[in-house]
Protein backbone atom coordinates (compact mmCIF):
# COMPACT_ATOMS: atom_id res chain seq x y z
CA UNK A 1 0.00 0.00 0.00
CA UNK A 2 1.38 3.41 -0.91
CA UNK A 3 1.69 6.07 1.72
CA UNK A 4 -1.34 8.33 1.57
CA UNK A 5 -0.20 10.79 4.17
CA UNK A 6 2.91 12.87 4.68
CA UNK A 7 4.17 13.81 8.12
CA UNK A 8 6.10 16.96 9.00
CA UNK A 9 7.08 18.67 12.25
CA UNK A 10 4.93 21.69 13.10
CA UNK A 11 7.41 22.97 15.63
CA UNK A 12 8.56 20.69 18.45
CA UNK A 13 5.12 20.00 19.96
CA UNK A 14 2.94 19.15 16.94
CA UNK A 15 2.88 16.91 13.88
CA UNK A 16 1.29 18.12 10.65
CA UNK A 17 -0.29 15.37 8.54
CA UNK A 18 -1.07 16.28 4.93
CA UNK A 19 -3.44 14.19 2.86
CA UNK A 20 -2.30 13.82 -0.69
CA UNK A 21 -4.99 15.14 -2.99
CA UNK A 22 -7.49 12.41 -3.71
CA UNK A 23 -6.23 10.24 -0.86
CA UNK A 24 -8.46 7.23 -0.80
CA UNK A 25 -8.86 3.87 0.78
CA UNK A 26 -10.92 1.51 -1.34
CA UNK A 27 -13.66 3.67 -2.73
CA UNK A 28 -13.81 5.99 0.23
CA UNK A 29 -12.30 9.42 -0.11
CA UNK A 30 -10.32 10.17 3.02
CA UNK A 31 -11.16 13.50 4.61
CA UNK A 32 -9.12 15.28 7.27
CA UNK A 33 -12.21 15.23 9.53
CA UNK A 34 -12.57 11.44 9.28
CA UNK A 35 -8.84 10.97 9.82
CA UNK A 36 -9.00 13.21 12.91
CA UNK A 37 -11.83 11.07 14.34
CA UNK A 38 -9.83 7.93 13.66
CA UNK A 39 -6.72 9.28 15.39
CA UNK A 40 -8.82 10.54 18.31
CA UNK A 41 -9.89 6.92 18.78
CA UNK A 42 -6.25 5.86 19.29
CA UNK A 43 -6.23 7.80 22.60
CA UNK A 44 -2.59 8.74 22.04
CA UNK A 45 -0.83 9.63 25.27
CA UNK A 46 0.18 13.25 25.73
CA UNK A 47 -2.00 14.43 22.85
CA UNK A 48 -4.03 17.52 23.75
CA UNK A 49 -5.56 18.59 20.43
CA UNK A 50 -6.28 17.09 17.00
CA UNK A 51 -7.14 19.90 14.59
CA UNK A 52 -8.25 19.12 11.03
CA UNK A 53 -8.44 21.85 8.38
CA UNK A 54 -9.17 21.09 4.72
CA UNK A 55 -6.54 18.56 3.58
CA UNK A 56 -4.31 18.79 6.66
CA UNK A 57 -4.45 18.08 10.35
CA UNK A 58 -2.29 18.95 13.33
CA UNK A 59 -1.70 16.68 16.31
CA UNK A 60 -0.56 18.66 19.35
CA UNK A 61 1.48 16.45 21.69
CA UNK A 62 3.73 16.66 24.71
CA UNK A 63 7.21 15.44 23.63
CA UNK A 64 7.88 14.33 27.21
CA UNK A 65 5.34 11.51 26.73
CA UNK A 66 7.15 10.22 23.62
CA UNK A 67 10.72 9.94 24.90
CA UNK A 68 12.41 6.71 23.86
CA UNK A 69 15.53 4.97 25.08
CA UNK A 70 16.57 4.01 21.56
CA UNK A 71 17.82 7.46 20.55
CA UNK A 72 14.70 8.24 18.54
CA UNK A 73 13.34 11.75 19.04
CA UNK A 74 9.76 12.15 20.32
CA UNK A 75 8.80 13.44 16.84
CA UNK A 76 10.26 10.38 15.11
CA UNK A 77 8.60 8.10 17.63
CA UNK A 78 5.07 9.49 17.31
CA UNK A 79 5.32 9.57 13.50
CA UNK A 80 6.48 5.96 13.42
CA UNK A 81 3.57 5.02 15.66
CA UNK A 82 1.05 6.90 13.49
CA UNK A 83 2.43 5.41 10.26
CA UNK A 84 2.10 1.93 11.66
CA UNK A 85 -1.46 2.49 12.94
CA UNK A 86 -2.67 4.22 9.78
CA UNK A 87 -1.34 1.68 7.30
CA UNK A 88 -2.86 -1.41 8.90
CA UNK A 89 -5.73 -2.90 6.99
CA UNK A 90 -8.46 -2.86 9.62
CA UNK A 91 -8.68 0.90 9.45
CA UNK A 92 -11.84 2.03 7.78
CA UNK A 93 -11.86 5.75 7.84
CA UNK A 94 -15.51 6.11 6.95
CA UNK A 95 -16.50 4.68 10.33
CA UNK A 96 -18.03 7.97 11.37
CA UNK A 97 -21.02 9.02 9.29
CA UNK A 98 -21.21 12.71 8.55
CA UNK A 99 -24.15 14.40 10.20
CA UNK A 100 -26.38 16.57 8.01
CA UNK A 101 -27.31 19.80 9.74
CA UNK A 102 -30.21 21.83 8.34
CA UNK A 103 -29.79 25.52 9.02
CA UNK A 104 -32.88 27.74 8.71
CA UNK A 105 -31.91 31.07 7.14
CA UNK A 106 -33.92 34.24 6.74
CA UNK A 107 -32.79 35.88 3.48
CA UNK A 108 -34.83 39.04 4.10
CA UNK A 109 -32.96 42.15 2.96
CA UNK A 110 -32.99 43.44 6.54
CA UNK A 111 -30.73 40.48 7.43
CA UNK A 112 -29.02 39.91 4.10
CA UNK A 113 -27.21 43.23 4.14
CA UNK A 114 -25.23 42.53 0.95
CA UNK A 115 -27.89 40.73 -1.15
CA UNK A 116 -28.64 43.72 -3.36
CA UNK A 117 -25.00 44.66 -3.90
CA UNK A 118 -24.12 41.08 -4.89
CA UNK A 119 -27.06 40.83 -7.26
CA UNK A 120 -25.95 44.07 -8.93
CA UNK A 121 -22.30 42.98 -9.06
CA UNK A 122 -23.16 39.62 -10.63
CA UNK A 123 -25.99 40.93 -12.82
CA UNK A 124 -28.45 38.34 -11.52
CA UNK A 125 -31.59 38.74 -9.43
CA UNK A 126 -31.61 38.61 -5.62
CA UNK A 127 -33.72 35.44 -5.88
CA UNK A 128 -31.04 33.85 -8.06
CA UNK A 129 -28.37 34.70 -5.48
CA UNK A 130 -30.48 33.07 -2.76
CA UNK A 131 -31.24 30.01 -4.89
CA UNK A 132 -27.60 29.51 -5.82
CA UNK A 133 -26.65 29.76 -2.16
CA UNK A 134 -29.23 27.35 -0.74
CA UNK A 135 -29.39 24.78 -3.54
CA UNK A 136 -26.19 22.96 -2.58
CA UNK A 137 -25.13 20.75 0.31
CA UNK A 138 -21.98 22.13 1.89
CA UNK A 139 -19.34 20.25 3.80
CA UNK A 140 -17.40 21.68 6.75
CA UNK A 141 -13.77 22.05 5.61
CA UNK A 142 -12.39 23.70 8.73
CA UNK A 143 -13.39 25.31 12.03
CA UNK A 144 -11.49 28.41 13.01
CA UNK A 145 -11.19 32.20 12.90
CA UNK A 146 -13.53 32.27 15.92
CA UNK A 147 -15.07 29.62 18.20
CA UNK A 148 -17.56 27.60 16.14
CA UNK A 149 -16.96 29.40 12.83
CA UNK A 150 -17.20 26.81 10.04
CA UNK A 151 -15.65 27.21 6.59
CA UNK A 152 -18.22 25.58 4.29
CA UNK A 153 -16.99 24.10 1.04
CA UNK A 154 -19.17 23.59 -2.03
CA UNK A 155 -20.11 27.19 -2.86
CA UNK A 156 -21.46 27.63 -6.39
CA UNK A 157 -18.67 29.05 -8.57
CA UNK A 158 -20.86 32.00 -9.60
CA UNK A 159 -20.80 33.15 -5.95
CA UNK A 160 -17.02 32.92 -5.60
CA UNK A 161 -16.34 36.64 -5.46
CA UNK A 162 -13.65 38.66 -3.65
CA UNK A 163 -14.29 39.77 -0.07
CA UNK A 164 -15.62 43.24 0.70
CA UNK A 165 -13.07 46.02 0.18
CA UNK A 166 -13.79 47.38 3.64
CA UNK A 167 -14.44 44.75 6.32
CA UNK A 168 -17.28 45.48 8.76
CA UNK A 169 -16.23 46.05 12.35
CA UNK A 170 -19.40 44.27 13.55
CA UNK A 171 -21.06 41.45 11.64
CA UNK A 172 -24.21 40.46 13.60
CA UNK A 173 -24.23 37.03 15.28
CA UNK A 174 -25.95 34.41 13.11
CA UNK A 175 -25.10 36.17 9.83
CA UNK A 176 -24.84 33.73 6.93
CA UNK A 177 -22.18 34.96 4.54
CA UNK A 178 -19.94 34.16 1.59
CA UNK A 179 -16.27 35.05 1.13
CA UNK A 180 -12.96 33.63 -0.06
CA UNK A 181 -14.79 30.92 -2.01
CA UNK A 182 -16.59 29.60 1.08
CA UNK A 183 -19.87 30.09 2.86
CA UNK A 184 -19.92 30.54 6.61
CA UNK A 185 -22.04 31.48 9.62
CA UNK A 186 -20.84 34.01 12.20
CA UNK A 187 -21.41 32.31 15.61
CA UNK A 188 -21.13 35.62 17.47
CA UNK A 189 -20.87 39.30 16.61
CA UNK A 190 -17.44 39.69 15.06
CA UNK A 191 -15.52 41.89 12.64
CA UNK A 192 -15.60 40.38 9.15
CA UNK A 193 -15.13 41.00 5.45
CA UNK A 194 -17.54 38.46 4.01
CA UNK A 195 -20.75 39.35 2.15
CA UNK A 196 -23.86 38.84 4.28
CA UNK A 197 -26.77 37.01 2.61
CA UNK A 198 -29.05 36.26 5.56
CA UNK A 199 -29.26 35.31 9.22
CA UNK A 200 -30.04 32.27 11.32
CA UNK A 201 -31.10 31.86 14.95
CA UNK A 202 -29.27 28.58 15.22
CA UNK A 203 -26.63 28.58 17.96
CA UNK A 204 -23.31 27.59 16.37
CA UNK A 205 -21.31 27.71 19.59
CA UNK A 206 -22.19 27.30 23.25
CA UNK A 207 -19.67 27.79 26.04
CA UNK A 208 -22.36 26.98 28.63
CA UNK A 209 -22.07 23.40 29.77
CA UNK A 210 -18.87 23.15 27.75
CA UNK A 211 -20.81 22.19 24.60
CA UNK A 212 -18.48 23.89 22.15
CA UNK A 213 -19.09 24.03 18.41
CA UNK A 214 -22.27 22.65 16.83
CA UNK A 215 -20.43 21.65 13.66
CA UNK A 216 -17.28 19.63 13.20
CA UNK A 217 -15.05 19.14 10.18
CA UNK A 218 -16.65 16.71 7.73
CA UNK A 219 -20.26 17.54 8.69
CA UNK A 220 -22.73 18.43 5.92
CA UNK A 221 -24.77 21.63 5.99
CA UNK A 222 -27.89 22.58 4.07
CA UNK A 223 -29.45 26.04 4.25
CA UNK A 224 -33.25 26.24 4.26
CA UNK A 225 -35.01 29.50 3.53
CA UNK A 226 -37.48 30.75 6.13
CA UNK A 227 -39.62 33.87 6.12
CA UNK A 228 -39.05 36.78 8.46
CA UNK A 229 -42.18 35.68 10.37
CA UNK A 230 -40.73 32.21 10.93
CA UNK A 231 -37.42 33.81 11.93
CA UNK A 232 -39.26 35.83 14.59
CA UNK A 233 -41.05 32.71 15.83
CA UNK A 234 -37.64 31.04 16.17
CA UNK A 235 -36.61 33.91 18.39
CA UNK A 236 -39.46 33.20 20.79
CA UNK A 237 -38.50 29.53 20.84
CA UNK A 238 -34.87 30.39 21.56
CA UNK A 239 -35.83 32.53 24.56
CA UNK A 240 -38.09 29.77 25.84
CA UNK A 241 -35.25 27.27 25.96
CA UNK B 1 -13.98 19.72 56.86
CA UNK B 2 -14.00 23.32 58.01
CA UNK B 3 -15.50 26.08 55.93
CA UNK B 4 -12.83 27.87 53.96
CA UNK B 5 -12.26 31.53 54.72
CA UNK B 6 -11.88 33.92 51.88
CA UNK B 7 -10.37 37.35 51.37
CA UNK B 8 -10.73 40.08 48.81
CA UNK B 9 -8.32 41.88 46.52
CA UNK B 10 -9.55 45.21 45.19
CA UNK B 11 -8.28 46.54 41.87
CA UNK B 12 -7.41 50.22 42.37
CA UNK B 13 -5.77 50.68 38.99
CA UNK B 14 -5.65 47.83 36.46
CA UNK B 15 -2.23 48.39 34.86
CA UNK B 16 -2.07 47.23 31.25
CA UNK B 17 -3.91 44.17 29.89
CA UNK B 18 -4.05 42.61 33.33
CA UNK B 19 -5.84 39.24 33.09
CA UNK B 20 -6.37 35.99 34.96
CA UNK B 21 -4.53 33.09 33.30
CA UNK B 22 -3.61 29.46 33.91
CA UNK B 23 -1.99 26.87 31.62
CA UNK B 24 -4.65 27.53 28.97
CA UNK B 25 -7.63 25.95 27.30
CA UNK B 26 -6.07 23.00 25.45
CA UNK B 27 -8.41 20.38 23.99
CA UNK B 28 -10.85 22.74 22.27
CA UNK B 29 -8.91 23.81 19.20
CA UNK B 30 -11.05 21.66 16.88
CA UNK B 31 -13.97 23.84 18.06
CA UNK B 32 -12.07 26.92 16.96
CA UNK B 33 -11.23 27.89 20.55
CA UNK B 34 -7.84 29.50 21.19
CA UNK B 35 -5.58 27.94 23.82
CA UNK B 36 -4.66 31.23 25.58
CA UNK B 37 -3.03 30.80 29.01
CA UNK B 38 -0.03 32.51 30.58
CA UNK B 39 2.33 33.85 27.90
CA UNK B 40 5.42 32.99 29.97
CA UNK B 41 4.53 29.58 31.40
CA UNK B 42 7.83 29.14 33.24
CA UNK B 43 7.38 32.37 35.16
CA UNK B 44 3.81 31.34 36.06
CA UNK B 45 5.11 28.00 37.34
CA UNK B 46 7.82 29.63 39.48
CA UNK B 47 5.43 32.18 41.02
CA UNK B 48 2.91 29.47 41.92
CA UNK B 49 5.65 27.28 43.40
CA UNK B 50 6.86 30.21 45.55
CA UNK B 51 3.47 30.54 47.27
CA UNK B 52 2.92 26.80 47.64
CA UNK B 53 0.12 26.65 45.06
CA UNK B 54 -0.51 24.01 42.44
CA UNK B 55 1.79 24.93 39.56
CA UNK B 56 -1.11 25.62 37.18
CA UNK B 57 -3.26 27.56 39.68
CA UNK B 58 -4.94 30.73 38.35
CA UNK B 59 -2.54 33.67 38.37
CA UNK B 60 -2.61 37.40 37.59
CA UNK B 61 -0.74 38.38 34.41
CA UNK B 62 0.08 41.96 33.43
CA UNK B 63 1.85 43.55 30.47
CA UNK B 64 4.38 46.43 30.60
CA UNK B 65 2.54 48.20 33.48
CA UNK B 66 1.55 46.43 36.71
CA UNK B 67 -1.73 46.96 38.62
CA UNK B 68 -2.35 48.72 41.96
CA UNK B 69 -4.11 46.33 44.36
CA UNK B 70 -5.55 46.58 47.87
CA UNK B 71 -5.51 43.41 49.99
CA UNK B 72 -8.32 42.95 52.50
CA UNK B 73 -6.69 39.94 54.15
CA UNK B 74 -3.22 38.68 54.95
CA UNK B 75 -1.85 37.04 51.80
CA UNK B 76 1.34 35.44 50.61
CA UNK B 77 2.13 36.51 47.06
CA UNK B 78 5.09 36.14 44.65
CA UNK B 79 6.11 38.15 41.61
CA UNK B 80 7.94 36.68 38.64
CA UNK B 81 8.56 37.27 34.95
CA UNK B 82 9.57 40.69 33.65
CA UNK B 83 11.29 43.27 35.90
CA UNK B 84 8.28 45.10 37.30
CA UNK B 85 8.82 47.60 40.11
CA UNK B 86 6.11 46.83 42.68
CA UNK B 87 6.17 48.60 46.02
CA UNK B 88 4.38 48.97 49.35
CA UNK B 89 4.55 52.39 51.06
CA UNK B 90 7.45 53.27 48.76
CA UNK B 91 9.43 50.14 49.68
CA UNK B 92 10.31 48.06 46.63
CA UNK B 93 9.01 44.49 46.71
CA UNK B 94 11.65 41.98 45.63
CA UNK B 95 10.81 39.56 42.81
CA UNK B 96 11.11 35.80 42.96
CA UNK B 97 10.30 35.11 46.62
CA UNK B 98 7.23 34.66 48.82
CA UNK B 99 6.00 37.97 50.28
CA UNK B 100 3.66 38.20 53.23
CA UNK B 101 1.34 41.15 52.66
CA UNK B 102 -0.77 42.42 55.57
CA UNK B 103 -4.49 43.04 55.42
CA UNK B 104 -5.24 46.62 54.38
CA UNK B 105 -2.03 47.05 52.39
CA UNK B 106 -1.91 48.71 48.97
CA UNK B 107 0.54 47.23 46.48
CA UNK B 108 1.56 49.70 43.80
CA UNK B 109 2.55 48.54 40.34
CA UNK B 110 4.82 50.33 37.92
CA UNK B 111 6.44 49.90 34.52
CA UNK B 112 8.61 46.97 33.57
CA UNK B 113 12.24 47.96 33.05
CA UNK B 114 12.95 44.81 31.06
CA UNK B 115 10.59 42.22 29.62
CA UNK B 116 6.87 42.46 28.87
CA UNK B 117 4.91 39.91 30.94
CA UNK B 118 4.77 39.84 34.72
CA UNK B 119 2.98 37.48 37.11
CA UNK B 120 1.62 37.64 40.61
CA UNK B 121 0.70 34.39 42.29
CA UNK B 122 -1.47 34.53 45.42
CA UNK B 123 -1.37 31.72 47.94
CA UNK B 124 -4.80 30.08 48.05
CA UNK B 125 -7.33 29.73 45.28
CA UNK B 126 -8.44 32.62 43.06
CA UNK B 127 -12.19 32.10 42.81
CA UNK B 128 -12.78 32.23 39.06
CA UNK B 129 -15.22 30.06 37.12
CA UNK B 130 -13.58 27.71 34.62
CA UNK B 131 -14.88 27.76 31.04
CA UNK B 132 -14.09 24.66 29.00
CA UNK B 133 -11.66 23.48 31.65
CA UNK B 134 -9.68 26.70 32.09
CA UNK B 135 -9.97 30.09 33.80
CA UNK B 136 -7.69 31.72 31.21
CA UNK B 137 -9.02 35.00 29.89
CA UNK B 138 -9.61 35.00 26.13
CA UNK B 139 -10.37 38.67 25.46
CA UNK B 140 -10.98 37.98 21.76
CA UNK B 141 -13.76 35.46 22.36
CA UNK B 142 -14.76 37.19 25.61
CA UNK B 143 -14.70 34.26 27.99
CA UNK B 144 -12.68 33.06 30.98
CA UNK B 145 -11.23 35.22 33.75
CA UNK B 146 -13.41 38.13 34.86
CA UNK B 147 -16.20 38.44 32.27
CA UNK B 148 -13.78 37.53 29.49
CA UNK B 149 -11.97 40.87 29.72
CA UNK B 150 -8.90 42.43 31.23
CA UNK B 151 -9.31 43.78 34.77
CA UNK B 152 -10.51 47.30 35.40
CA UNK B 153 -10.58 49.64 38.38
CA UNK B 154 -13.24 48.57 40.87
CA UNK B 155 -12.98 44.84 40.16
CA UNK B 156 -12.82 42.63 43.23
CA UNK B 157 -11.08 39.25 43.23
CA UNK B 158 -11.95 36.60 45.80
CA UNK B 159 -9.16 34.42 47.20
CA UNK B 160 -10.21 31.28 49.04
CA UNK B 161 -7.81 30.11 51.75
CA UNK B 162 -6.09 26.79 51.22
CA UNK B 163 -4.39 24.63 53.88
CA UNK B 164 -1.09 25.39 52.15
CA UNK B 165 -1.63 29.12 52.54
CA UNK B 166 -2.44 28.83 56.23
CA UNK B 167 0.63 26.68 56.82
CA UNK B 168 2.76 29.17 54.92
CA UNK B 169 1.44 32.10 56.96
CA UNK B 170 2.10 30.19 60.16
CA UNK B 171 5.72 29.56 59.20
CA UNK B 172 6.33 33.15 58.11
CA UNK B 173 4.66 34.60 61.21
CA UNK B 174 7.77 34.10 63.30
CA UNK B 175 9.44 37.10 61.65
CA UNK B 176 9.03 40.71 62.64
CA UNK B 177 8.00 42.99 59.87
CA UNK B 178 7.64 46.46 58.48
CA UNK B 179 5.69 46.87 55.25
CA UNK B 180 5.84 43.23 54.35
CA UNK B 181 7.77 40.09 55.23
CA UNK B 182 10.07 38.30 52.81
CA UNK B 183 12.90 35.79 53.09
CA UNK B 184 16.41 36.86 52.09
CA UNK B 185 16.76 34.28 49.33
CA UNK B 186 15.15 34.61 45.91
CA UNK B 187 14.72 32.63 42.74
CA UNK B 188 16.34 34.24 39.76
CA UNK B 189 13.94 34.20 36.86
CA UNK B 190 14.88 32.21 33.80
CA UNK B 191 14.36 35.49 32.06
CA UNK B 192 17.20 37.83 32.94
CA UNK B 193 18.29 41.30 31.98
CA UNK B 194 21.45 40.21 30.21
CA UNK B 195 22.14 41.29 26.65
CA UNK B 196 19.14 43.56 26.37
CA UNK B 197 20.93 45.74 23.82
CA UNK B 198 21.97 42.79 21.69
CA UNK B 199 19.67 40.96 19.31
CA UNK B 200 17.90 38.02 20.89
CA UNK B 201 18.10 34.70 19.08
CA UNK B 202 14.97 32.75 18.16
CA UNK B 203 15.67 29.19 17.05
CA UNK B 204 12.98 27.86 14.74
CA UNK B 205 12.01 24.48 13.32
CA UNK B 206 11.71 25.09 9.55
CA UNK B 207 8.55 24.34 7.57
CA UNK B 208 8.37 22.69 4.15
CA UNK B 209 7.74 26.17 2.72
CA UNK B 210 11.02 27.44 4.15
CA UNK B 211 12.94 24.53 2.72
CA UNK B 212 11.39 25.34 -0.67
CA UNK B 213 12.60 28.96 -0.64
CA UNK B 214 15.75 29.98 -2.53
CA UNK B 215 19.01 29.88 -0.61
CA UNK B 216 19.34 33.62 -1.06
CA UNK B 217 16.00 34.36 0.61
CA UNK B 218 16.82 32.02 3.49
CA UNK B 219 20.25 33.59 3.93
CA UNK B 220 19.03 37.20 3.98
CA UNK B 221 16.26 36.27 6.43
CA UNK B 222 18.70 34.66 8.88
CA UNK B 223 21.23 37.48 8.58
CA UNK B 224 18.72 40.24 9.21
CA UNK B 225 17.59 41.83 12.45
CA UNK B 226 13.83 41.97 13.02
CA UNK B 227 12.44 44.55 15.42
CA UNK B 228 9.39 43.96 17.60
CA UNK B 229 6.70 46.55 16.76
CA UNK B 230 4.28 48.21 19.22
CA UNK B 231 1.36 46.45 17.46
CA UNK B 232 2.43 43.20 19.15
CA UNK B 233 0.00 41.65 21.63
CA UNK B 234 -1.08 38.30 23.08
CA UNK B 235 -2.25 37.21 19.62
CA UNK B 236 1.03 37.77 17.85
CA UNK B 237 4.47 39.34 18.03
CA UNK B 238 4.72 41.60 14.99
CA UNK B 239 8.13 42.25 13.48
CA UNK B 240 9.59 44.68 11.02
CA UNK B 241 12.75 44.06 9.03
CA UNK B 242 13.94 42.61 5.72
CA UNK B 243 10.86 41.58 3.77
CA UNK B 244 10.60 37.81 3.28
CA UNK B 245 9.50 36.83 -0.23
CA UNK B 246 7.43 33.65 0.13
CA UNK B 247 6.86 33.33 -3.64
CA UNK B 248 3.28 32.56 -2.75
CA UNK B 249 1.06 31.32 -5.54
CA UNK B 250 -2.62 32.23 -5.50
CA UNK B 251 -5.10 31.67 -2.71
CA UNK B 252 -4.19 28.87 -0.34
CA UNK B 253 -6.61 27.45 2.21
CA UNK B 254 -6.04 27.96 5.94
CA UNK B 255 -3.90 25.41 7.76
CA UNK B 256 -3.67 24.35 11.41
CA UNK B 257 -1.24 26.60 13.31
CA UNK B 258 0.66 26.51 16.61
CA UNK B 259 2.15 28.93 19.13
CA UNK B 260 5.40 30.32 17.72
CA UNK B 261 4.47 29.86 14.04
CA UNK B 262 6.31 32.51 12.02
CA UNK B 263 3.71 33.68 9.52
CA UNK B 264 4.56 35.87 6.56
CA UNK B 265 1.69 38.01 5.21
CA UNK B 266 1.91 39.43 1.64
CA UNK B 267 3.90 42.49 2.86
CA UNK B 268 6.75 40.16 3.89
CA UNK B 269 6.87 41.35 7.53
CA UNK B 270 6.69 38.35 9.88
CA UNK B 271 4.07 37.87 12.60
CA UNK B 272 4.92 35.24 15.23
CA UNK B 273 1.77 33.69 16.67
CA UNK B 274 1.46 33.97 20.45
CA UNK B 275 -0.84 32.54 23.14
CA UNK B 276 -4.16 34.02 21.96
CA UNK B 277 -3.50 32.88 18.36
CA UNK B 278 -6.33 31.40 16.35
CA UNK B 279 -6.41 27.66 15.70
CA UNK B 280 -5.95 27.86 11.94
CA UNK B 281 -4.29 30.51 9.78
CA UNK B 282 -4.12 31.58 6.17
CA UNK B 283 -0.61 33.05 5.86
CA UNK B 284 2.31 30.85 4.80
CA UNK B 285 4.78 30.09 7.59
CA UNK B 286 8.57 29.69 7.47
CA UNK B 287 8.58 27.56 10.62
CA UNK B 288 7.87 27.48 14.33
CA UNK B 289 9.93 29.02 17.16
CA UNK B 290 11.40 26.30 19.40
CA UNK B 291 9.46 25.93 22.67
CA UNK B 292 12.63 26.64 24.69
CA UNK B 293 12.67 30.13 23.15
CA UNK B 294 9.04 30.86 24.07
CA UNK B 295 10.08 32.99 27.06
CA UNK B 296 12.50 35.00 24.90
CA UNK B 297 9.76 35.52 22.32
CA UNK B 298 6.94 36.64 24.59
CA UNK B 299 9.14 38.78 26.86
CA UNK B 300 10.27 41.02 24.00
CA UNK B 301 9.43 44.70 24.35
CA UNK B 302 8.67 46.88 21.33
CA UNK B 303 11.96 47.89 19.72
CA UNK B 304 13.85 44.75 20.78
CA UNK B 305 15.86 43.08 18.00
CA UNK B 306 15.47 39.42 17.04
CA UNK B 307 17.40 37.05 14.82
CA UNK B 308 16.29 33.73 13.36
CA UNK B 309 18.44 30.61 13.54
CA UNK B 310 17.38 27.20 12.20
CA UNK B 311 17.19 24.24 14.57
CA UNK B 312 16.17 20.65 13.82
CA UNK B 313 13.05 19.26 15.47
CA UNK B 314 15.20 16.67 17.24
CA UNK B 315 17.52 19.28 18.75
CA UNK B 316 14.57 21.49 19.71
CA UNK B 317 12.95 18.58 21.56
CA UNK B 318 16.20 17.64 23.32
CA UNK B 319 16.53 21.25 24.52
CA UNK B 320 12.88 21.32 25.62
CA UNK B 321 13.21 18.12 27.66
CA UNK B 322 16.33 19.52 29.34
CA UNK B 323 14.46 22.71 30.19
CA UNK B 324 11.51 20.73 31.60
CA UNK B 325 13.90 18.75 33.81
CA UNK B 326 15.58 21.95 35.00
CA UNK B 327 12.18 23.46 35.81
CA UNK B 328 11.12 20.35 37.75
CA UNK B 329 14.38 20.56 39.73
CA UNK B 330 13.83 24.27 40.43
CA UNK B 331 10.24 23.65 41.57
CA UNK B 332 11.47 20.89 43.93
CA UNK B 333 14.07 23.17 45.48
CA UNK B 334 11.54 25.99 45.90
CA UNK B 335 9.28 23.47 47.64
CA UNK B 336 12.04 22.67 50.13
CA UNK B 337 12.82 26.34 50.70
CA UNK B 338 9.25 27.31 51.55
CA UNK B 339 8.94 24.31 53.90
CA UNK B 340 11.94 25.64 55.81
CA UNK B 341 10.62 29.21 56.17
CA UNK B 342 10.44 30.50 59.71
Amino acid sequence: MTSRFTYAPLGDQAVLISLESGSSQGNELVSAGALAEKIRGFNLRGVTDIVPAFSQLAIHYNPNEWVSSSGQSPFERIVEYLERKLVSKEIVLSAKKSQLVRVPVCYDKKMGLDLVVISLTLGISVDDVINLHQSVVYSVGAIGFAPGFAYLEGLDSVLKIPRRDAPRTRVPAGSVAIGGGYSGIYPSTLPGGWHILGRTRMKLFRKQGDCGALLSVGDLVQFEMISIEEYDVNQIMETDV
Amino acid sequence: MSTNQSGLIHVLSPGLLTTIQDRGRAGWQNHGVSVSGAADLNSMTIANALVGNKLDAPIIEFVMVGPDLVFSCDCVVAFSGANFAFSIDGNAIPLGRPIWIFAGTTVTGNRSSNGAFGYMAISGILDIEAVMGSVSTDTGSKFGGVEGRSLKAGDVLVVIDSPDKLALLKRMRARGGQSFIAPKWSVKGLFSAKGSKKDKVLRFVPSEKWIGLSEEVRKTTCLGTYRVTPQSNRMGVRLSGKSIDMQKSEHEPSVPVVLGAIQVPPNGQPIILSVDRQTIGGYPSIGVVASVDRTTLVQCQPGDGLRFVEISVNDAQTALLQEQNAMAELVRSIGHRIQELS
